[in-house]
Parts: structure tokens; C-alpha cells; sequence
């Protein structure tokens, strides 16, 4: 039982740092360079508008 | 007849609350039944309650509702190690195993629980997803007195949004601005409770406790170097000096090193004039941010009507500097502000948006004084505490209340448990620990005795409504005790030039006012004013208080020790009674003396509860 949970462990961790380094870190490292194009232009608010939800089936929805 | 039942859950304070054709019938926190503070897992006990307590069988329910999106909290984690990759990754690897083998899937996990509840509710698409923000402003909007209001909330974190601003209308809301994580008034005020070595999302109410006592000498330093404010009260902040955001504690070296002083280790380090000065700098920072906020929101909307909600709504010293600012007319604020009010909001929001029920508001609000919880008859009251083996003597409710009153005046401390228990984190006369506000003495008995916590911390007064603004510089309803006024300038005593210069704890035991056990060191006082509407005999128990001995005002604080939940049965009452220095307990019409009792019954039940 207990090797069973290691392995699985081992597993998990192996499936994570690939997805890891070989997806986020990379996409990650592209956003990063595509912000720091486009730096944001001075502001004096940090506020983000919205836009009022005008979609009634909006709650049926898990995003 | 349409049925809506809100859930909260997973994250902290999980509750479950009912709808019934737009009203509030019930609402409950699930820690009160499982004894477990803050408990997070899916609230089937509360459920249960809930439903029974409405006479709802879940099956019937139109609809369910969960307080938050669980893809767009996801969307919110990947976007945040994408940000911070390569760093990060020790969480990731424990965060993800936990999403993609079941939080994702969370309609499912919420139907299944359902169905252990009643077999017979089938429907999976009668789950609805509403946003975390959404359902807190949906709380504090849809049961406010107002017809139209700006709604402001302010939290830890939801999805992806920590702070909001909508605007509520007839039964209309309309979220129209946000900020982002990771800049989160909620976690920055929980970054300095971590520091101060407190619990997060427990101890902040010390902090808030712990600020009187201290000077404001940081809040320069933490505007200039981890926060940038802008005039509108929009903010972000410098993640450099923190860790929350991939890694596993709130604050990094570089903040430790900012104000010299590691974080404080609760059991070893002793609270000094360093972390009380701490305590009283980030409060002062969370007061401006807030004034900034709401000066500019009644600047812009035109609207006299704000309401408050999220964890940050909780802070009632920034909310009692909002109301005396004076920049909106009306201040409204959900007693279960923090995530289980949003059971409440996201059951609302179902209501009034989804299905398109009209509202009338209420004169004062339609939270029936917050006290939406279960109760129990006499006949059960009686028949658990003979069941425990208790010493009762049941009395008419004329009696109960001079006896009760009787106590309180000769200085003893009791335990009131009455009608239907509280919604949200504060006890407010269902399950209450009473006692004399005049008493020298009384603030820190209650600490050390009865709640076995610590000596600092303040307790609050509850008054007759009609008699607040002679005991308080305040002179509106605050019904949910989320308002900090000063106690009246007549009722105070000034303190000697060397009684100012103790130490901040030492200065607990100065005389301040006619009410000394409910005056903060610096004049201050968390008010409860009690209304014979909602409710009625703790509104004669003072009311014969009063009688007796010229003081509208009695101590309540909540009836627990430290870090267990509010008691929620006749038995949960009578095991702290039994386990504490309380001299009498009043359980409907059962009356419990201490000196009456079998006390090999008495189970010192302190190291049950993991420390808050």
C-alpha cells in the first residue's frame, strides 16, 4: 500500500514539473516578454472596468 | 412557492442559507455543528438545518447555488504561475494533484453531496455558479434597507477579483469595476496578522484588537514602499515583499527585513510596543484605503447609499471612520460578510437576477436581526440538559429575565442562549456571554477565565437602540455590531499623564469610563444596538438591566472559549458552561447555577480546539 502511494506520488510530481517547466514556465516567459513590450501606460486608477453581465444563463456556468 | 438554497464551501466558513420566494428564511455556518472554526467542507449539516428549518425538502429546491466559479478560480491559478514561473513550483505541484483529481470537477463533487442529502434531488442542472463577488455584493445589496446603493466589497480573494464596485438598483446589480489578485486589501491586512504571528483568516480581528495599543509609526513606510495608492482608493501592491501569491507563507524576507523584526513566533515571542505599533500602522493603512475608496465612489455615483460586504467589511473600526466621514449618507453592512454570507448572496443573486424576483426593501433590512440559524423548543431544551444530568429550575419569562438581570448586576458572568441562532461571526444575544460593563474588573475575568484568551483583547457592549447616542458617539442602528464609535466624551474618565504613558497592556487596567470593561484603551467600543422587533427578550434583559442599576448596557461577547465555534445546542451551551468560570447559564426558560451543578460533569474541553 504504502509503495502504491509513493509511486503514485512520484508520478504526480513527475506529471506536474512537466507541465511545469515544459508548459507555464515557457508561456509564462512569452507573456512576460509581450507585457514588457507593450508596457502599460501611465495611470492614475488601477481600476478595471466591467461590463454588466447581460447574460441571463451566465449562472449556469462553471466560468 | 420557489426554493433556493445557497451553498459556500472550500475554502473557509462554509455555510448553507434559504430563499424562499426572495425572502431570507435560514442561514447557517457549518462550524457551529461540527465544531470545527472555520470549517471548509461542503455543509451538509447546515444544509439539513436549513432546510428544515424552512420546511424544504431538497428535492423541491428550484435551485442551488454555489457562492463561487470554480473554472475561473482555476483560470486565476494558472494565470498567477505563469506570472511568477519558475517560481512557484513547490505549490503548483501540491496545488494541482488536488484541482484536476476533483476541484475542477466541483459541479459534480456539489451534486453528490446533494444526493447523500436526499437520493431524490437528481437534477444536476439545477446547480448555478455565481461569482464570489457577485454573491458578496449580492448579500450586502438585496437585504439592505435601499433602494439604490453604491455596493462595495472587499476580500482576500475570489476568482480573480479582491476588491469590487457595482451598483445596485430596485432588484438589479450591476458589477462595474474590480481589482485583481494578487492586490488584495484582505491579504494585505492578513500578510501583517501572519506577521504578527496570528492565525490568517482567524486573527485578524486581534490585529484590529491589538491597534489601539500602538502608534501608527509604519503606515508611511508600508504606503511608500508596499502599497501604491491612488487617489480613488485603487491600489497595488508590491509582490516583492510577499509570498502569498505561488509560495507558502504571506510575507518574504525582504518584508521582514523592511521593518527589522522577524515574524513573531506565537509561542515563544511576547507581544511588544513593535508589534501593537505594527497592528495599529496597518490598520491605519486600512483605514485610509478605505476612505480613499468610499470618498471617491460617493465623489462619482451621486448615490447617499453604500453597502459593505467581504472579509475586509468585518474591519468595523474602518467601517465606524466610513460613517463618521460622512461622505455617503447610509452605511449598510452584511453581518456574514466573509465567505458564508456568500451562501446568502449567491442564493440572492439567483433570485432577483436569474430568475427575476422584484424586491421590496425592508424599513431597517431583511436579515431579521441575523438571527436565521435553528432553535430549539423547550421541550428539547429540557430534555438535553436532563439528558447531561444538569441542575435546572425552569422559570416564567418575567422571572427569568429579573433573575438573569438580578446576576448580571452582582457581577456575574452568564451564558444566554435563546431563540434561533446567529448568522455570521458575532454573537448577538442568541448565544451570548452577558455581564456589567461597569465592572473594573470584568474585561479581564471574561479573558482569562471565561474565555481563556488573550488579555488584550476588548469586549463589545450591546444597548437599548434608544439609548446609544447617550452612551456612544453614535447615532445610527448598528444591529450587527460591525460600527466602532467612541464611548460618549461625558461617560469617559480622562487618564492621568501617567496612566497615558504605561505600556499598552498595562493601560487595560485603568478605569476609562462609566463602562470600563467595553472601552477600548483608546475610548473606542464595538456597539450592538438591540431593537425590541428583532429581538425582544434580550431587549427586556437590558431594558431590566437598566432598571436596576442605571446602565443600558450589558457586555456580550460570544458564547465560546477561544478558538471553538459559537455554541449552537442546549448541550454545546452547557459543556462551556460547565468547562468555564461562567456562574450561570439561561437556556429558554431553564435557569443552570454554577453552584447548583454536579461538577465532576465538568470537562476542561480548552485543548480541544486548535489555537486561532
Amino acid at each position: 500500500m504504502s509503495d502504491k502511494v509513493q509511486s503514485s506520488a512520484w508520478f504526480s510530481d513527475l506529471i506536474s514539473g512537466l507541465v511545469f517547466y515544459g508548459v507555464i514556465l515557457p508561456a509564462g516567459l512569452v507573456r512576460r516578454l509581450i507585457k514588457a513590450l507593450r508596457p502599460r501606460a501611465p495611470s492614475d486608477t488601477f481600476w478595471i472596468a466591467r461590463q454588466p453581465d447581460k447574460d441571463a444563463n451566465s449562472m449556469t456556468r462553471q466560468y | 412557492m420557489t426554493s433556493i438554497l445557497g451553498i459556500s464551501a472550500f475554502y473557509h466558513d462554509s455555510a448553507a442559507s434559504l430563499v424562499v420566494d426572495g425572502a431570507i428564511v435560514a442561514a447557517a455556518q457549518e462550524e457551529r455543528f461540527t465544531r470545527r472554526k472555520h470549517d471548509e467542507r461542503f455543509p451538509s449539516n447546515a444544509v439539513r438545518s436549513v432546510l428544515q428549518i424552512g420546511g424544504v425538502a431538497l428535492k423541491d429546491v428550484e435551485h442551488v447555488v454555489f457562492y463561487e466559479k470554480p473554472l475561473l478560480k482555476f483560470s486565476r491559478l494558472l494565470d498567477t504561475y505563469l506570472d511568477a514561473a519558475p517560481q512557484g513550483f513547490p505549490t503548483f505541484r501540491r496545488a494541482m494533484p488536488a484541482w484536476l483529481g476533483g476541484k475542477l470537477f466541483q459541479k459534480r463533487i456539489i451534486h453528490d453531496e446533494l444526493k447523500r442529502i436526499d437520493p431524490g434531488f437528481v437534477d444536476a442542472s439545477r446547480i448555478l455558479f455565481c461569482e464570489h463577488h457577485l454573491s458578496h455584493a449580492a448579500s450586502a445589496f438585496f437585504p439592505s434597507p435601499f433602494e439604490e446603493a453604491v455596493v462595495l466589497t472587499l476580500d482576500g480573494v475570489g476568482e480573480k477579483a479582491t476588491t469590487t464596485v457595482a451598483i445596485g438598483r430596485g432588484s438589479k446589480l450591476d458589477v462595474v469595476r474590480e481589482l485583481h489578485f494578487p492586490h488584495s486589501l484582505g491579504l494585505l491586512y492578513a500578510a501583517f496578522c501572519y506577521y504578527l504571528g496570528f492565525k490568517i483568516n482567524s486573527g485578524e480581528y486581534k490585529v484590529m484588537g491589538l491597534a489601539p495599543y500602538g502608534v501608527p509609526r509604519f503606515k508611511s513606510l508600508i504606503l511608500e514602499k508596499l502599497v501604491d495608492l491612488k487617489d480613488d482608493g485603487s491600489f497595488r501592491l508590491d509582490q516583492s515583499y510577499f509570498d502569498y501569491a505561488t509560495g507558502v507563507k504571506m510575507t518574504n524576507a525582504r518584508f521582514a527585513s523592511l521593518f527589522g523584526q522577524p515574524v513573531r513566533r506565537p509561542d515563544a515571542d511576547l507581544l511588544t510596543d513593535f508589534h501593537m505599533d505594527m497592528a495599529a500602522s496597518i490598520q491605519a493603512v486600512t483605514d485610509e484605503i478605505v476612505l480613499r475608496l468610499t470618498r471617491s465612489l460617493a465623489r462619482e455615483f451621486q448615490i447617499p447609499n453604500l453597502c459593505l460586504a467581504g472579509g475586509v467589511a468585518l474591519n468595523c473600526v474602518a467601517n465606524g471612520k466610513v460613517l463618521r466621514d460622512g461622505a455617503f449618507k447610509r452605511l449598510w453592512i452584511q453581518p456574514a460578510a466573509g465567505d458564508a454570507g456568500g451562501s446568502l448572496g449567491s442564493a440572492l443573486a439567483a433570485w432577483h437576477m436569474k430568475l427575476g424576483g422584484q424586491r421590496v426593501p425592508a424599513a431597517r433590512d431583511s436579515m431579521r436581526g441575523s438571527l436565521l440559524g435553528p432553535e430549539f423548543s423547550q421541550d428539547e431544551i429540557e430534555r438535553q440538559l436532563t439528558g447531561l444530568k444538569a441542575e435546572f429550575e425552569i422559570m416564567p419569562t418575567d422571572r427569568l429575565v429579573d433573575t438573569t438581570a438580578a446576576a448580571l448586576a452582582s457581577g456575574k458572568a452568564v451564558g444566554w442562549f435563546q431563540g434561533r441562532m446567529e448568522f455570521g461571526p458575532r454573537a448577538l444575544g442568541g448565544r451570548s456571554i452577558l455581564a456589567d460593563p461597569r465592572s473594573d474588573q470584568m474585561q479581564k475575568t471574561l479573558n482569562l477565565k471565561v474565555k481563556f484568551r488573550e488579555s488584550f483583547r476588548p469586549f463589545a457592549p450591546s444597548v437599548l437602540s434608544t439609548k446609544v447616542s447617550e452612551w456612544f458617539e453614535l447615532d445610527v442602528d448598528s444591529p450587527y455590531m460591525l460600527l466602532v464609535a467612541p464611548v460618549k466624551e461625558s461617560r469617559r474618565r480622562e487618564m492621568t499623564a501617567q496612566e497615558a504613558a504605561m505600556f499598552g497592556i498595562d493601560k487595560l487596567n485603568v478605569r476609562r469610563s462609566e463602562i470600563p470593561a467595553v472601552t477600548h484603551v483608546d475610548y473606542s467600543a464595538r456597539v450592538q444596538t438591540v431593537h425590541p422587533d428583532t429581538n425582544p427578550l434580550y431587549h427586556a434583559l437590558i431594558s431590566r438591566f437598566e432598571a436596576l442599576t442605571g446602565c443600558p448596557v450589558l457586555v456580550n461577547t460570544s458564547f465560546n472559549v477561544r478558538s471553538e465555534p459559537i455554541v449552537c445546542t442546549p448541550s454545546d451551551a452547557f459543556r462551556c458552561f460547565m468547562g468555564t468560570d461562567l456562574d450561570m447559564l439561561v437556556v429558554g426558560n431553564c435557569v443552570l447555577q454554577k453552584s447548583a451543578q454536579d461538577m465532576t460533569l465538568a470537562v476542561d474541553y480548552r485543548n480541544e480546539f486548535e489555537p486561532d
